[in-house]
């Protein structure tokens, strides 16, 4: 299960981080350990079995359909780093 | 010769009164940023619940469209960075959605893949500041269904009928208002084109950005011809989702399949799965009204109405139903009333003075209760109310107290039948024109329609004219011999 210098820069970009060349050989070694750790899993045998996404077996946690007031506008913008009147404000973006 | 085969992905804004996952509004054109809480701001440590009536307005949704309901769908997550999304991942639901199968008749068969509940992201302003993006996020988390379709569209024209036929079905289950302008019902097409003899598939695009039934034609349209010239030049398709530029009336290219967003899915550790019981499927079932297809099917094969007034009819729920509880009405009073007679006055009222009252007073409540429709619909069809006194009545009513008969006597509206009425009145016009009968007497029969004229005139419009004609031919040949 080893990692390769390419998986983390896909990682990196999706992301949105930025690395030194340096920084992508240590990452790669450290995410290459974390994944051989996990694969001990894989000696376990679970076949037939259902996958397990949630530890407690709850029945549903819903909410009925009432509003409750929010923040509000300024604190909600408190810790911006950047607002424009009532909106947060953020470099610009283009396209999707 | 080619052919397009299209499939769409329609977003519809849920009709409740808070979140998909939190207790902040979902109140439309609020002030920006002020119906947000740590929930749909994605602070960290906050932990989202699912909204009750979310589950029930997909249940309905998935009822209505015959869809198998899972009883177990999972909430996943799907990463991706855009400021709009401030949690960094969108929570929707993935391999296990609530609803698959199904289908939509546009006069063929449109096979549903899928529906599934997700939330909304906030909304992006790129244009009022020339060098940063402003963001108001009131409508994260609003939720929303996401109603995929097979590629069982053949024409734009097919696609916006679809999409127009599911902005009546959500309004009906009143699972949403389905209002396009404000972005409670979106839609994003797959396209592509093949020879109309092969029945495999053309590389597709993906159009993105049409918020209204003629953009999505058009938008489709061109995407269709685009692809036939690529195609008839030598080239080749590339898989590209495009943006529909309503202005420019053409789709550009917004992002290539190698930039393509790899979203990362997996089952949200802090939603459980959405358990649906038997009971909660029939409880809804019951609920679910008479749908707009089975409707004019009734209307037409019972009630014996015309296809076109059926169709009008039954395309809002709110107006099929107070047609229906006016025609309820008029049946009950009417003695040995024949349903489909008293169905066509009634759909005449409504389809004309009902319907115009609704247009001019924009979305306002209907002018009369159906009780007092029904009573001036039983004046019409007992003869006492021409077609214009009708109207004229339907007007007076909206504005004034009282029974029909009571206002139509009070503006004398109602028409004057029987001889002993009109004799005296007519007789005095003959008094009154001494040169026209002499005309009349030599042979000049037009003036007959002067004289109609003026004894309608003195009763204010209301008698019935062929009566009058037959009185005044009788007494002019009495008076002429």
């Amino acid at each position: 299960m080893a990692v390769s210098i390419d998986d983390v820069r896909v990682v990196a970009r999706l992301a949105r981080l930025e690395f030194s060349e340096k920084q992508e050989e240590l990452l790669t070694n450290e995410l290459t350990a974390v994944l051989e750790y996990m694969a001990t899993l894989d000696e376990v045998d679970t076949e037939g079995i259902a996958p397990m996404t949630h530890v407690r077996a709850v029945a549903q946690g819903v909410r009925d359909d009432h509003v409750k007031a929010g923040i509000g506008t300024d604190d909600a913008l408190r810790n911006a780093p950047d607002t424009y009147a009532d909106y947060f404000r953020v470099p610009k973006v283009l396209g999707g | 010769m080619y052919e397009a085969v299209i499939g769409l992905e329609v977003h519809c804004q849920l009709k409740t009164h808070s979140k998909a996952f939190s207790p902040d509004s979902t109140s439309y054109g609020a002030r920006p940023n002020s119906c947000v809480d740590p929930v749909s701001l994605g602070h960290p440590g906050t932990l989202p619940v699912l909204n009750r009536r979310v589950i029930e307005c997909a249940l309905k949704l998935g009822l209505a469209t015959r869809c198998r309901i899972a009883r177990r769908s999972v909430m996943a997550r799907k990463h991706y960075f855009y400021p709009d999304l401030p949690k960094g991942y969108q929570i929707s639901q993935f391999r296990e959605p609530i609803c698959t199968g199904g289908f939509v008749d546009i006069g063929r068969r449109i096979r549903l893949t899928r529906i599934h509940i997700e939330e909304d992201a906030g909304k992006s302003l790129h244009d009022r500041d020339p060098h940063a993006t402003l963001l108001d996020l009131n409508r994260c988390g609003v939720p929303l269904l996401e109603i995929v379709t097979e590629p069982d569209l053949r024409t734009a024209k097919e696609a916006s009928v679809f999409l127009q036929k599911m902005r009546q079905l959500v309004r009906y289950l009143d699972i949403s208002d389905g209002n396009m302008e404000e972005g409670s019902l979106r839609c994003d097409a797959n396209v592509s084109v093949r020879k109309a003899s092969s029945s495999g598939l053309g590389v597709k695009t993906e159009i993105k950005n049409m918020n209204s039934f003629r953009h999505v034609e058009r938008a489709i349209d061109h995407e269709v011809a685009r692809q036939i010239r690529v195609l008839e030049a030598g080239g080749t398709v590339t898989e590209q989702t495009r943006l529909f530029d309503a202005a420019e009336r053409q789709t550009r290219q917004m992002r290539s399949k190698e930039q393509a967003h790899d979203y990362r899915y997996f089952p949200d550790p802090d939603l459980p799965p959405v358990e649906v019981t038997e009971g909660m499927r029939r409880a809804i079932l019951l609920t679910l009204p008479e749908l707009p297809d089975a409707r004019r099917h009734r209307y037409e094969e019972d009630l014996g109405l015309p296809a076109y007034d059926a169709g009008v009819l039954v395309e809002e729920r709110h107006i099929a139903e107070y047609f229906e509880a006016t025609h309820a009405e008029l049946v009950r009073v009417v003695r040995d009333a024949d349903p489909a007679a008293c169905a066509k006055v009634v759909s005449n009222l409504v389809m004309g003075d009902v319907m115009r009252a609704l247009k001019e007073n924009r979305g306002a409540a209907f002018a009369l209760a159906p009780e007092r429709l029904a009573e001036l619909a039983h004046l019409r069809m007992a003869g006492k109310l021409s077609s214009t006194g009708a109207q004229e009545l339907f007007a007076r009513m909206s504005r004034e107290d009282g029974s029909a008969a009571a206002v139509a006597a009070r503006h004398r509206l109602l028409q004057v039948g029987d001889e002993e009425a009109l004799r005296p009145v007519a007789a005095q016009v003959l008094r009154d024109h001494p040169k026209q009968v002499g005309q009349y007497a030599r042979g000049k029969r037009t003036v007959l329609g002067f004289f109609i004229g003026q004894v309608m005139r003195r009763f204010d419009g209301s008698p019935d004219p062929r009566r009058v004609r037959e009185l005044l031919l009788l007494m002019l040949d009495e008076k002429v011999s």
